[in-house]
């Protein structure tokens, strides 16, 4: 058989190998996938939040960012505020993915940097009943998820009666900020939480959390 | 096999930001299980309505370590399927197999294989009318809203109508479900005896309608309930006593062929058997085996 394609390059490798861990997770909320290295981008800039630096989680920005492209309108916030368009770290995103920097209430996708912004989670758009489908995909940098100490039990579709997977390091209203995602379904965000390891969940707005 | 160079396609064929695009709404789907997501449906070099939907969510989701196999009719060889998994070999690279246990990807078109399917497959259907509602509202923006708004009366005294005019005639063909208890999906084309088995299943269902544009999702682990009433119960295409003739099997989708008579123009018989035939041909090897294996 010949060959008629072109090797992928590496940010294309990544892409792919990455939406099949989110495709994964999102059709089974609460299974620990594992985001590849991105080893594309060796430096991704620092944010300063009181003067200090703060890295970004490698993993959960380039897994946003693989989804981004023109047709995307794209924010991101950390420490519980909006990170202006004309910053570095924003036009960093922009300059690599193409996408359209916005507000929070018209963005598709955000990224956030902490727990501490999921607080900014209800300013974002949640479709409406006829286009549910134009609701926001958030992306949230957290310190640790696994399934040793759960932390959360999570129920509804691609959950075989319930799954328990821990979330540690993050504020205390993180699961409360999520849950307030999700109290007017088909309508909400669809949610992927990723550790600074790549570890990732998925909760798509069926996902129900309650506290363990 | 030709000599002369050939254009070099992107991995998977179609671009990478029709890959993101589909992506993107595969997501949404999958987040709202039942619903039709739209999408920016590409030309693709085979007629629509010859699963250009399912091809690209395939070329959309497809990594160079899987492996794909590809049906139409449940048969592996129709020459639908052998070239959509020709186009798909060649712009990907990866294994292709008929063995339904060794696949990672199976695209489909009317059936759903028999042997089931596990957590670490997906299933991708190629369907060429989306919406169940087109039956009461032909005009796909209303029927939007209704789905947005739990609008399925019309729908369900349109079932009632149906099934007393004409028995369960009318409902075989176009099963429409409730998916997670919330949005009607049409199952079409799958015939009644795979509508359950969408049912709280191992396996990720992926959906794409390249001429409506549409894609939608049926999770693992998600609810299916077809439409039915008190006094006409959802039935399968199962009759009591049905059996293959080529293997044997007594608890599969069956299928009738032609056998042409080579001796005889006029003469052939129609001959029952297994429509997913890549199924068939194993229980065929396991029966053969076991009669030429000594007593
Ligand atoms: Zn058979």
């Amino acid at each position: 058989m010949t060959t008629t394609f072109q090797q992928p390059s590496l940010f294309e490798t990544f892409c792919t190998a990455t939406f099949r861990v989110l495709l994964d997770c999102m059709a089974r909320p609460g299974t620990i996938g594992q985001i590849p290295e991105p080893t594309m981008f060796p430096q991704i800039p620092t944010i300063a939040i009181d003067d200090q630096p703060m890295l970004a989680n490698r993993f959960a920005l380039t897994s946003c960012l693989s989804l981004l492209d023109q047709e995307t309108r794209f924010a991101q916030a950390a420490n519980n505020t909006w990170i202006d368009a004309q910053s570095d770290i924003n036009r960093w995103v922009q300059l690599r993915s193409n996408c359209r920097l916005s507000d929070a209430k018209n963005a598709l996708f955000v990224y956030l940097w902490d727990s501490a912004s999921s607080a900014l989670l209800h300013e974002l758009n949640q479709g409406t009943l006829t286009f549910p489908e134009q609701s926001c995909t958030a992306f949230i940098a957290v310190p640790e998820i696994n399934d040793t100490e759960p932390t959360w039990r999570l129920r509804g579709p691609g959950i075989d009666g319930h799954c328990d997977v821990g979330v540690h390091g993050v504020v205390t209203d993180f699961a409360q900020n999520i849950i307030a995602t999700r109290a007017h379904f088909p309508l909400g965000i669809d949610i992927v939480c990723i550790d600074t390891h790549g570890k990732c969940i998925a909760l798509p707005r069926t996902c129900q959390i309650s506290l363990n | 096999m030709s000599t002369t160079p050939e254009q070099l396609y992107n991995f998977g064929f179609i671009d990478e930001d029709s890959k993101r695009e589909v992506r993107r709404q595969i997501l949404k789907a999958i987040a709202l299980p039942g619903h039709q997501v739209p999408f920016a449906s590409r030309d693709l070099p085979i007629a629509r309505g010859w699963g250009t939907g399912g091809l690209q969510i395939t070329m959309a989701i497809i990594d160079a370590g899987d492996v794909l196999k590809v049906i139409d009719q449940g048969d592996d060889e129709s020459v639908n399927a052998v070239n959509l998994r020709r186009l798909l070999q060649r712009t990907t690279g990866v294994t292709t197999t008929v063995d339904t246990t060794a696949a990672s990807i199976i695209q489909t078109r009317h059936r759903i294989p028999e042997e089931p399917m596990r957590r670490d497959q997906i299933l991708v259907l190629q369907v060429p009318m989306v919406d169940p509602l087109r039956w009461v509202e032909p005009n796909l923006e209303r029927a939007t809203v209704m789905h947005g708004e739990s609008d399925y009366g019309r729908m369900w005294v349109y079932m009632y109508e149906s099934v007393v005019k004409a028995g369960d005639l009318r409902i075989a063909t176009q099963y429409p479900v409730i998916v997670a208890g919330r949005y009607m999906m049409d199952t079409t084309p799958i015939p009644r005896w795979d509508v359950m088995r969408l049912h709280n299943a191992e396996a990720l269902f992926l959906f794409g309608a390249g001429r409506e544009k549409r894609i939608y999702a049926v999770p693992p682990y998600t609810t299916i309930e077809p439409l039915q009433f008190e006094d006409f119960r959802f039935k399968t295409e199962f009759v009591a006593g049905q059996i293959c003739a080529r293997c044997g099997a007594q608890d599969t989708f069956l299928t009738s062929h032609f056998v042409v008579d080579p001796t005889n123009p006029a003469g052939g018989y129609w001959r029952t058997s297994c429509s997913d035939t890549s199924f068939c041909d194993k229980r065929v090897l396991v029966n053969t085996t076991n009669q030429e294996a000594p007593q």
